[in-house]
């Protein structure tokens, strides 16, 4: 049995009183550890990740995936269905299911809305249901069919489960950054918020009609957290979540022309931004999600406007949220976005702290420090803006399902 | 305070005194290029190689002209000759080409902030002959000498830009020079052509080129892409013309001394008419002579050299 005193207690909610903790361990050793101002944090929820499998595996594959999340803290992970071949079908669904038994982290399956993302006709959306996918998405692709759409919507409101939306009106779309002010002066072609906005005006209309939950994905503009606060104070069954990476950097910040700053929906204008966090403090905005994705050196190593559009972010999860909680959001909040509160969004348990002995949890020094590196970096990518920036706070150790999944030396003993 | 080693991804890199100074000096390669031999042995030994990702004859030879008047060696560079084409990628043609001992690459791509990136891979000097629709720092400053020649001074001269201002780098890095030097510059075309926020250049916007362009000392048109007619920015060229198209007769209602200008290639009869094109007041020849003279000044000045065009 080892004991862990003295760590600082987020149950979910809250910073509690510090416990002890006990974990079995596989020798019958009798252990203690002592954790004064570390913190126990639940596994992290990241809803919104890209793992690359099957088919894309030179960027990530279910176990590299995993471990980068555990090396961040996260227990449980959403994992999109743009792969190779779309996450579409039941047989797709238990594949992966099948695959992700030895991963690192609970890997929870999105299926597709339309076969192959493609938004011509709906994928089995029963039968994916019946082999345990928590919701539907084309992810990266805005399904431009309204009546198609709308049918979505009804299976997946017979299944209990939420269509989680991309939204981006397909005339408007197609520009590399947030159009804007910096836009105009980095000679960057730009997209305009309205792509955003028109889009999820639209969700909000269809769930109002077919009663479905639908969830917004990465919204990143005022009128956005303007449209979902109205829909929801109008009883409408919309949530939202919105990016790490959004809360940080804006289109400013495009000036270099990094390539490890280009994601799609694009950095908010600051005044954009400054919408998210409120969004943030009066609940409009429901989970905090990393949207990792990861990319090959050779992908992004070309012209801004010619790389792809993602970022990794499993590993900085928690420096980002330290960072944002320096610009006047409380951390308490922040970490509830991480762990109870997309808990009870999608229905799942786990994202709190409640025994003496939980399976799934991390622990946490806000004082020490690291440096994302390809050396340190569990994720075969390395499309990041923090690499090889000193950053504060560091993971110790992540445990899930009562193993431990990540530890640094220190933790050796286990 | 030196231009020498400076990378030219913009005018922003460049002080106003820089500015002046690359004007005196493209003021005495102008007199070089006047005389029966046409050059200076300023760059013997030095190598320039222009890059060129995307299509252009004027430009590009400026800037071969330019060199080789100085003495300097030019190897061209352009993607449809070259690898590219095989799927070579940026960064590879770039560390091939460094490897051969360039001084100063002169670099024209279709990719804003390309510059930038060739900086990453080079030690070499890095000057921008147009990144998309960023930024063209040698032809605005070809733009402001062409006035500093005639009007003897930027300051409080009023400049009016018109037509598609959105996919203009000539348009970008005009306003920041010219605002820079003081000068009172105006944006006109159609809404749909005038990129967001644009005013925070310092610079007015107009809607209606009668009322942009009273008492404007140089009126400066830009090229109408014509392949830009698909995309709803504007419904048809003879509409854009009625409205927007430059003639003496609009010219009436600048100031006495007035000048037209044009960075190339014109479509006659769409954003300008023959008769203003080709008339007294219109400098398009001009600014191709100066372009010449003050790549000159650009590529001897960052290449170190400071004793003027007698060294």
């Amino acid at each position: 049995m080892l004991t862990l005193k003295g760590a600082k207690v987020f149950n979910g909610e809250e910073f509690i009183e510090n416990k002890d903790f006990h974990i079995e361990l596989s020798s019958q050793e009798e252990k203690e550890l002592n954790l004064d101002g570390m913190w126990i944090l639940p596994g992290l929820i990241d809803t919104h990740t890209h793992l690359r499998d099957p088919g894309q595996l030179w960027r990530e594959d279910v176990y590299s995936g995993t471990k980068a999340a555990a090396h961040g803290g996260i227990t449980t992970v959403f994992a999109m269905p743009n792969t190779t071949p779309t996450i579409d079908t039941e047989q797709a669904v238990i594949y992966l299911k099948e695959r992700a038994k030895e991963a690192s982290a609970d890997v929870k399956i999105v299926g597709a809305i339309t076969k192959g993302r493609q938004g011509k006709e709906l994928s089995e959306m029963g039968r994916m249901a019946r082999a345990g996918v928590v919701g539907f998405s084309d992810d990266g692709a805005f399904l431009n069919d309204s009546a198609l759409a709308r049918h979505a919507m009804e299976y997946a409101y017979e299944l209990g489960l939420p269509i989680i939306s991309h939204c981006e009106e397909q005339y408007l779309k197609g520009g590399h950054m947030r159009e804007g002010w910096y836009s105009t002066l980095y000679g960057v072609y730009p997209t305009p918020f309205a792509a955003e906005s028109i889009a999820i005006a639209r969700e909000i209309e269809l769930s109002y009609l077919t009663k479905a939950h639908v969830h917004i994905a990465h919204i990143s503009t005022k009128r956005s957290v303007e449209l979902i606060r109205h829909a929801k104070a109008d009883g409408i069954n919309v949530t939202c979540d919105v990016c790490v990476h959004h809360l940080l950097f804006t289109d400013k910040d495009i000036e270099d022309y990094d390539t490890s700053k280009k994601i799609n929906p694009p950095f908010p204008t600051e005044e954009d931004q400054k919408a998210l966090y409120e969004g943030l403090e009066d609940g409009t905005i429901d989970a905090i999600i990393t949207d990792h994705a990861p990319y090959a050196v050779h992908e992004k190593e070309v012209e801004f406007q010619a790389a792809p559009f993602g970022i990794i972010g499993f590993e900085t999860l928690l420096n980002e949220l330290f960072m944002v909680s320096k610009r006047g959001i409380k951390i308490e909040k922040l970490l509830s976005l991480v762990t109870s509160k997309p808990a009870k969004l999608y229905g799942m348990d786990g994202g709190t702290i409640e025994s003496e002995n939980p399976a799934d949890f991390t622990v946490f020094d806000p004082n020490d420090e690291w440096i994302p590196s390809p050396q340190t970096l569990f994720s075969k990518s390395r499309n990041t803006p923090f690499l090889n920036k000193n950053l504060k706070g560091r993971v110790l150790a992540t445990f899930h399902d009562g193993k431990k999944v990540y530890g640094d030396t220190k933790w050796k003993l286990m | 305070m030196s231009i020498a080693g400076k990378d030219v991804f913009d005018v922003d890199v460049l002080s106003k005194e820089d500015v002046l100074q690359i004007f005196q000096t493209a003021k005495e390669f102008k007199e070089v290029l006047q005389r029966p031999i046409k050059k200076v042995p300023a760059l013997r030994g030095k190598t320039v190689c222009t890059l060129f990702f995307e299509p252009s004859t004027r430009t590009r030879m400026s800037f071969e002209i330019a060199a080789k008047r100085l003495n300097a060696d030019v190897v061209n560079f352009s993607s449809s000759t070259s690898s590219l084409k095989k799927g070579e990628s940026f960064k590879d043609t770039v560390k091939t080409l460094d490897a051969m001992g360039i001084d100063l690459y002169v670099i024209r791509h279709r990719e804003p902030g390309s510059p930038m990136m060739l900086k990453k891979y080079t030690n070499a000097i890095v000057i921008n002959a147009g990144d998309g629709i960023r930024a063209h720092p040698t032809q605005a400053i070809l733009d402001g000498y062409t006035m500093w020649e005639k009007f003897g001074e930027l300051k409080d001269l009023k400049v009016v830009i018109v037509g598609d201002i959105l996919h203009s780098r000539v348009a970008r890095s005009n306003a920041k020079l010219l605002k820079k030097m003081g000068a009172d510059v105006t944006f006109c075309g159609p809404k749909s052509m005038i990129p967001m926020k644009a005013e925070e250049y310092g610079v007015r916007i107009s809607h209606s080129v009668k009322e942009a362009i009273k008492g404007a000392d140089v009126v400066m048109g830009l090229r109408m892409q014509l392949e830009r007619q698909t995309g709803g920015f504007f419904s048809s060229l003879d509409e854009y013309n009625e409205f927007y198209g430059l003639t003496p007769e609009v010219m009436k209602e600048t100031s006495k001394s007035s000048i037209f200008m044009h960075p190339g290639p014109m479509n006659r009869g769409v954003e300008v008419v023959t008769e203003l094109a080709d008339s007294e007041n219109s400098k398009v020849e001009e600014q191709v002579t100066n372009g010449v003279a003050t790549r000159m000044a650009l590529l001897y000045l960052t290449l170190g050299g400071d004793n003027g065009a007698n060294s």
